[in-house]
């Protein structure tokens, strides 16, 4: 899984959101250094979609615009979070040899 | 301006997918515009665009390799089983000495059946050998 699709992915953990939100939520969770273009998100929302880890959620007015809202599927839920374990767990091992070095 | 050149970079998409999401990429990119710039979010909807068309282009060519792989399967089937199947095939024959008006108009009633009838005269008499797929 890609860097940003993951950061995707944890950006609509904590709620549905349409993709202006999940790019302002990739940046603030990145700390600004994955920021998205509106292509890049595009279509990384759309593999997500085809992959059956996210799905739209329906359209909504917000501040008198209509945008698409995505959220997180079950399955979606579940490769974040294997995703995030399979990264703790090379964190540690990487940790564990620096700190012996 | 800004608008005008997201609308431009937005054609780099397969028509398709501009008349079914175009509307909500263009408001994406120029919210994303306001904060990051019209250059870097017109470089990518021309990136996504062109990403986009590959990948079609892949699906259709998968999709065509995969059809003719199934049209091969089927004709491959096909063919053995013609094959394999015996008796399909049918043959009579007929012959006769001196006055064969019977045997001629037995030969005849096949030929209308759609049988294929050859005759074959010698000093023994005349055969017809006649067969039928």
């Amino acid at each position: 899984m890609t860097e940003q699709a993951l950061f995707i992915l944890a950006g609509l953990a904590r709620r549905e959101a349409h993709g202006y939100g999940i790019a302002r939520d990739v940046e603030e969770l990145s700390e600004g250094r994955v920021r998205l273009t509106a292509g890049t998100l595009y279509g990384a929302l759309n593999r997500l979609v085809d992959d059956g880890l996210v799905e739209p959620a329906g359209e909504r007015e917000v501040q008198g615009r209509r945008r698409r809202y995505y959220r997180l599927t079950a399955a979606g839920r579940e490769q974040l979070a294997a995703e995030v374990a399979r990264l703790r767990a090379t964190v540690d091992v990487l940790g564990a040899r620096v700190a012996l070095a | 301006m800004s608008g005008r050149v997201l609308r431009l970079c937005l054609r780099a998409y397969p028509r398709a997918v501009r008349e079914r999401d175009g509307a909500e990429l263009e408001a994406l990119a120029t919210d994303l515009a306001a904060d990051h710039g019209t250059l870097r979010e017109a470089l990518g909807l021309l990136r996504g665009g062109w990403a986009e068309r590959r990948r079609r282009a892949s699906r259709r060519r998968r999709t065509a390799v995969a059809l003719t792989a199934a049209t091969a399967s089927v004709l491959a089937v096909l063919t053995w089983s013609a094959a394999a199947q015996p008796g399909r095939y049918e043959e009579e024959r007929f012959g006769c000495t001196g006055r064969c008006a019977d045997v001629e108009a037995q030969v005849a009633e096949r030929v209308d059946d759609g049988w294929d009838c050859t005759e074959s005269r010698g000093a023994a008499g005349t055969t017809w050998r006649c067969v039928r797929d």
